[in-house]
């Protein structure tokens, strides 16, 4: 490859836009960015990636519809010009919707990580299944799944570095990763049997970030956080802006297939812990994550936020498709992002504190009257 | 005279020692209570010392110099500097030596392991460290064990040392100790190799031939014969291409993946560096052009019993030849002999290894019937060689395929090392 993109740099060496030219892989069906206006639909809206993506996506002008979905009706007035629909995924308006706004776009964000897995199988797998099958009847152009690299499963024998062709061996039993193999599953079998629909699945590292709740921040929650003795696996993860970006270019994109999408960058959890500021609790494997697990079974606890496998061997997803054929690259590397998330944390813990900035018009000339100098502090100018 | 102080001395040509030599030996000689000497001192420990003092005085010329704040200086000069102070030592410690084994005392510890030591650990230090911990070092051999500055200035050694630890184990908490994309961290490495590298001189004391067989870059799989109950061999064949190579390298070793699911095994073979032996993880490395090590026999090669010693088994089914066929890596044929008598196996205990879920359960001399003194390898003398490379032209790729090719060359590599064997054995005089 390297070969053929110098004999082109050597054919025309002096072009209005070479370096651009050059840059660009030459793969044979690298996606080409579309210049139609786009009507997108986001199913699960009210959710926080509904909401941020539909935020992101408000600024660019080439989209001229922007309508959400979902059952739960989402805060009101934080939109600009996005369209919201009260309406159920697996409801079978969803067809009249879909050829009324002549959607062409949908970004499918509707799953949700419950305890209840009657709810999970119901709203997640079931719902994935008719958004899938509703957009193959109607001619939807493109479908944007989100999915997770925990689907290859954390097996002793995985190289250190899983392409997307691997394998899908993740064992659906934990309550995260379960919806993602069994929509996956179902997503593989359903892109054999229409192959013009575009159907991108993005499969994001662990994501972490300021204001994202996920499997990983829940992890990282409390001071002590329990590890499994004598493992120290390296773990992946993602920005959440970058999680957003990956949809944008999903979007602006014809990919299609799944595709890893990470920071660069490769980091032990241990480390990952001490760089959030927490402190690794080793726990013996075979005695007490059982108890452990029991005990976030019941109503009261959290649900487990990672499941033993995923804390003890490789799940390390290659991202080399992602840079070349998916043309994405991550703006915040892996030491970036956890510090970023431990930042926030350490912020949030302040934020209760009111620091009184808004002193009122009669306080401030009070003060004014008695300072000589009455600057504003360098540390608040922006 | 010892052959290693011979070499010293050529190197250095210090008149002063040559001369002063001869009086400090025969003092010590009539009297081998040094230290009765030094506490009274009459007439003939005077005597001693006097000689001492003129030793002493010569070195302590260019101290002058060092008052000055040593940041000013340019980074040349401190490397010179410091490269004068290790001389200075090194004598000192020559001399130190010297009058200990006339006393005898310590006649274990030789020059050349001393001075290698120090070199070593040095190595590890800040140059501003370095200097301070040589000029101490220095002050504190030529001094009385009486004056208190000797233990001032080893307390200072020992503070530098502990501080250097202390700062590095506060990034690993802190979690800004860097690691690779594949987990080697480098300073777990370098706080592991001293341990390695006594096992590499002393225990093993491994002989390495032909190292330069070994490309100074580039992809190049390294193929060796896999013996031993516990993989002692990689850990030598690492430490080999590390310590004797020109341009030293870091080997990884692909490991198998039951050691993947063993607590603290696991992290240490990642950390240090290994990757789990798969045909992705091992084209990727190649392609990345790194230093990649196979031990094809696996799991038949290391848990077979001592009467099949040196016998190579099976090489898979020549996954590593396929690998360096596409990558064009060169294959480099290693042959170790010694890893088979570390652990005689003399007979396995399947049944309970497959009760354990473990690949082998040897009984060796040692091994159940005294605990965890069985891990202990016997001491044997070990020797590496590395064969001659055997590169592939630009049509290997293409053939990469074929299974006669592969299975062909597989075959050569096996043959390559077995002949290599056979005849490092026959050379061999002892086992230990």
């Amino acid at each position: 490859m390297s070969e053929a993109t110098a004999q082109e740099a050597a054919k025309k060496p002096k072009m209005t836009t070479p370096r651009r030219k050059a840059r660009r892989p030459t793969v044979p069906h690298a996606p080409r960015a579309r210049s139609v206006t786009r009507r997108i639909m986001i199913t699960g809206l009210a959710g926080y990636w509904g909401t941020r993506l539909a935020l992101r996506l408000e600024q660019d002008p080439r989209y001229e519809l922007i309508l959400g979905v979902d059952t739960q009706v989402p805060t009101a007035g934080q939109f600009s010009r996005t369209e919201f629909l009260g309406l159920d995924v697996k409801s079978p308006m969803l067809l009249d919707v879909l050829t009324a706004q002549r959607i062409d776009t949908v970004v499918h964000l509707n799953i949700v990580h419950s305890r209840d897995k009657e709810r999970m199988l119901d709203n997640n797998v079931l719902g994935t299944r008719h958004v899938l099958a509703a957009c193959a009847e109607v001619g939807v152009k493109k479908l944007i799944l989100k999915s997770s690299t925990g689907v290859y499963g954390a097996l002793a024998d995985n190289p250190n570095f899983l392409p997307e062709s691997w394998p899908l061996r993740g064992r659906p039993y934990h309550p995260y990763f379960r919806s993602y193999v069994e929509v996956e599953k179902y997503a593989s079998e359903f892109l054999g049997r229409h192959p013009d629909l575009k159907l991108s699945i993005l499969r994001f590292a662990s994501i972490l970030g300021p204001t994202a709740d996920t499997a990983l921040s829940r992890y990282l929650r409390d001071r002590m956080v329990p590890t499994i003795l004598g493992f120290d696996p390296l773990y992946q993860v993602t920005h959440e802006e970058d999680v957003l970006g990956a949809f944008c270019r999903a979007v602006e994109t014809d990919f299609h297939g799944p595709v890893n999408i990470a920071a660069d960058g490769v980091l032990y959890l241990h480390r990952i812990i001490r760089m959030a500021g927490r402190t690794p609790l080793p726990i013996v494997t075979g005695l007490s994550f059982p108890i452990l697990n029991t005990l976030a079974s019941l109503p009261l606890m959290p649900l487990p936020p990672i499941e033993i496998d995923y804390l003890r061997y490789l799940w390390v997803a290659d991202t080399a498709k992602m840079r070349e054929e998916f043309g994405f690259h991550p703006r915040f590397s892996a030491e970036e992002t956890v510090k970023d998330f431990a930042t926030a944390r350490r912020v949030q813990r302040f934020a209760g504190q009111d620091d009184s900035s808004e002193l009122g018009e009669y306080a401030s000339s009070v003060l004014r009257d008695i300072l000589e100098d009455p600057e504003e502090d360098e540390l608040h100018a922006p | 005279m010892r052959p290693e102080d011979s070499v010293l001395e050529s190197s250095e040509a210090e008149e002063p020692i040559q001369t002063a030599r001869p009086p400090k030996r025969r003092c010590l000689a009539t009297t081998s209570r040094g230290k009765a000497c030094r506490v009274a001192p009459l007439a003939d420990a005077d005597f001693c010392r006097a000689h001492f003092r003129k030793l002493e005085l010569e070195p302590e010329a260019p101290p002058e110099p060092e008052a000055e704040p040593e940041t000013a200086r340019p980074a040349g000069d401190q490397e010179a500097l410091v490269q004068e102070l290790l001389h200075q030592v090194e004598r000192l410690v020559k001399l130190t030596l010297t009058r200990l084994h006339g006393s005898g005392l310590l006649t274990a510890i030789s020059v050349r392991d001393v001075t290698h030591a120090l070199r070593e650990s040095l190595g590890r230090l800040l140059p501003t460290m370095q200097f301070d911990v040589l000029r101490l070092l220095r002050d504190s051999l030529q001094s009385d064990y009486l004056d208190l500055d000797t233990w001032r200035g080893l307390a200072y050694v020992i503070r530098s040392a502990f501080e250097a630890r202390m700062e590095e184990t506060r990034a690993r908490f802190a979690g800004t100790v860097p690691t690779d994309e594949y987990g080697l961290d480098y300073a777990f490495y370098e706080a592991v190799r001293p341990i390695v590298s006594f096992v590499y001189r002393h225990w093993f004391r491994v002989e390495t031939t032909g190292v330069e067989n070994v490309p100074a870059d580039g992809a190049c799989l390294l193929v060796a014969n896999h013996s031993g109950v516990l993989p002692w061999d990689g850990v030598m064949l690492s430490e080999a291409i590390w310590d004797k190579h020109p341009q030293p390298r870091h080997a990884r070793l692909l490991f198998l993946k039951w050691f993947a699911t063993i607590p603290f095994i696991a992290p240490f073979l990642s950390k240090t560096g290994q990757v789990l032996a798969c045909p992705e993880n091992g084209r990727r490395l190649l392609n990345q052009g790194q230093l990649v090590g196979v031990f094809p026999e696996g799991v038949k090669g290391i848990g077979k019993l001592y009467k099949d010693r040196y016998r190579l088994a099976r090489f898979g089914r020549g996954g590593f030849t396929r690998l360096a066929m596409e990558t064009r890596a060169p294959i480099v044929p290693v042959a170790i002999v010694g890893a088979e008598e570390t652990y005689p196996a003399l007979y396995k205990l399947d049944f309970v290894a497959k009760l354990l879920g473990l690949p082998y359960l040897p009984v060796t001399p040692t091994f159940p019937w005294l605990g965890l003194l069985g891990f202990l390898p016997l001491p044997t003398k070990w020797h590496i060689h590395f064969c001659k490379p055997i590169r592939f032209n630009e049509r290997a790729p293409s053939r990469a395929e074929d299974y006669l090719v592969v299975s062909l060359l597989t075959e050569r590599v096996r043959s390559i090392i077995q002949s290599a064997l056979n005849e490092m054995l026959r050379r061999r005089r002892s086992v230990f």
